[in-house]
């Protein structure tokens, strides 16, 4: 098998030295590889070539020809070369132009951006921005026991934005003011506040009401500041949802109302907690 | 002149590929048709139709000769089909390379013509595969390799079927020689 292999590459490699008109030495070969040998070579001897006519017309057509190629090849490439510099002549190679054409389209998105809005007609352009709605703050007003007819407290809470993330500490501005025309004393300053959960109602933290006295001149108004940590009544993360910041009822006095009495509120603000 | 590290232009290129190429494929194309005026033609047209595609040649795919033998072989095969009509008369290499009659030959020139033709009809007596080998190895002179590479043989395969269509050759002609 292998013997078989070898003479075929002794073959080959003589083959590849008849065509390349190198001499071939057969000694030591069987007869039978010599006569091979010997057809191989009076094959390659009886060859055709192309006439020299014909080689030399040949060459003239085709290198015609491909000198014509050439020729398309570069116009196209030149006329490519020509487009690209006129764009790159308008646009790079002048600054004042580069200039001028930024500029000339920021003006034109700002005038575009303010068209839309609507602020050059009465009527609104074809994009509408919708404000993003922002928490609802009630303002409660309480009627004045008694002979008390008209409101005593605005109450208002708010805080810095409506949805908090998770363990943030949750800062609340309450606004406490006076809108009776007489001058009330608030028996448990500051008023017990409650944060609930806004879908089962349940308290989660409460901050008792305190036992100071505060009077509250008539249109005045006091600020009060709360810092919620997120933490239920027993030291624990609440769980992120909707929470409901709540004062039931402030207890106070007046010169009309000598005994104490509770002007009910209610909830004052909403605020969610997400999950981080 | 070339300077180093410049490419040479696709006319240079083309013109060096069609000195070595142009004998190769020539006599590839005349052993198949058996008439120079034919293996002119098609020559011609294998050529134009290399340099019409040369721009789209990529030299990392395939070499040179793979590429100019796939076109000569297609082209073959377009002739082969248009003539399929047309019933062909045999034609010796001897009258392929016919002189006018007014030059007469000399001595070795009759025995060379001679025995073309009996190499030419030994080749006949081949089956098609082998007698594409043959026209592949000897004519247009490309390695077991490439010619693996454009009949989609193993390049193994290729130097055994060459060794035995040669045998057979010079069995055949061991057979004619003695005949005459």
């Amino acid at each position: 098998m292998s013997r078989d292999k070898n003479r075929e590459r002794d073959f080959i490699k003589d083959l590849d030295s008849l065509l390349a008109g190198k001499q071939v030495n057969t000694e030591g070969k069987s007869e039978d590889e010599r006569t091979i040998l010997a057809l191989a070579k009076r094959y390659t001897e009886c060859r055709a070539e192309p006439s020299a006519e014909f080689h030399d017309s040949l060459k003239s057509r085709l290198s015609l020809k491909l000198a014509e190629q050439e020729a398309r090849a570069q116009q196209d490439a030149e006329r490519r070369e020509q487009r690209w510099s006129w764009l790159s002549g308008f646009m790079v190679q002048s600054p004042v132009r580069r200039a001028a054409i930024v500029a000339a389209i920021a003006v034109a998105i700002t005038f575009g951006t303010l068209w839309a809005r609507g602020i050059f007609t009465e009527q609104a352009g074809p994009i509408v921005v919708t404000p993003t709605p922002e928490p609802e703050i009630p303002i409660l007003t309480v009627p004045a026991p008694g002979p008390l007819t008209e409101p005593v407290f605005q109450a208002v809470a708010t805080t810095e934005k409506a949805i908090y993330a998770s363990g943030e500490e949750i800062t609340i501005e309450f606004s406490l003011r006076n809108t009776g025309s007489e001058t009330v004393t608030m028996v448990a300053y500051p008023p017990q506040i409650d944060i609930r959960n806004a879908e089962n109602g349940q308290t989660v933290r409460r901050y008792p009401a305190g036992t100071g006295k505060q009077e509250l001149a008539p249109f005045e108004t006091l600020g009060y500041t709360l810092v919620w940590d997120q933490m239920d009544s027993r030291g624990h993360q609440i769980p992120p949802g909707t929470y409901t910041i709540t004062i039931d009822d402030i207890s106070f006095t007046s010169p009309t109302q000598p005994e104490a009495v509770p002007a009910p509120l209610g909830n004052l603000a909403e605020i969610s907690i997400q999950s981080p | 002149m070339k300077v180093r590290g410049e490419e040479p232009s696709l006319s240079q290129t083309f013109a060096d590929l069609y000195e070595e190429y142009l004998p190769r494929v020539f006599r590839y194309v005349k052993c198949r048709v058996n008439d120079v005026a034919s293996a002119e033609d098609l020559t011609s047209s294998v050529f134009e139709k290399a340099v019409s595609n040369f721009a789209r040649y990529n030299r990392d795919k395939a070499a040179f000769s793979t590429w100019i033998f796939t076109i000569a072989r297609n082209t073959l095969t377009d002739y082969y089909r248009v003539e399929a009509g047309k019933k062909k008369q045999h034609v010796s290499l001897e009258e392929a390379e016919e002189r006018p009659a007014n030059i007469p030959s000399p001595p070795e020139e009759l025995e060379r013509k001679e025995l073309a033709e009996k190499l030419s009809q030994c080749v006949a007596q081949l089956s098609p595969e082998e007698q594409e080998i043959i026209h592949l190895r000897f004519e247009a002179e490309l390695t077991n390799r490439e010619i693996a590479k454009i009949m989609g043989f193993s390049e193994s395969n290729v130097g055994v079927k060459l060794y035995r269509a040669i045998r057979k050759m010079r069995d055949s002609l061991q057979r004619l020689e003695y005949v005459s």
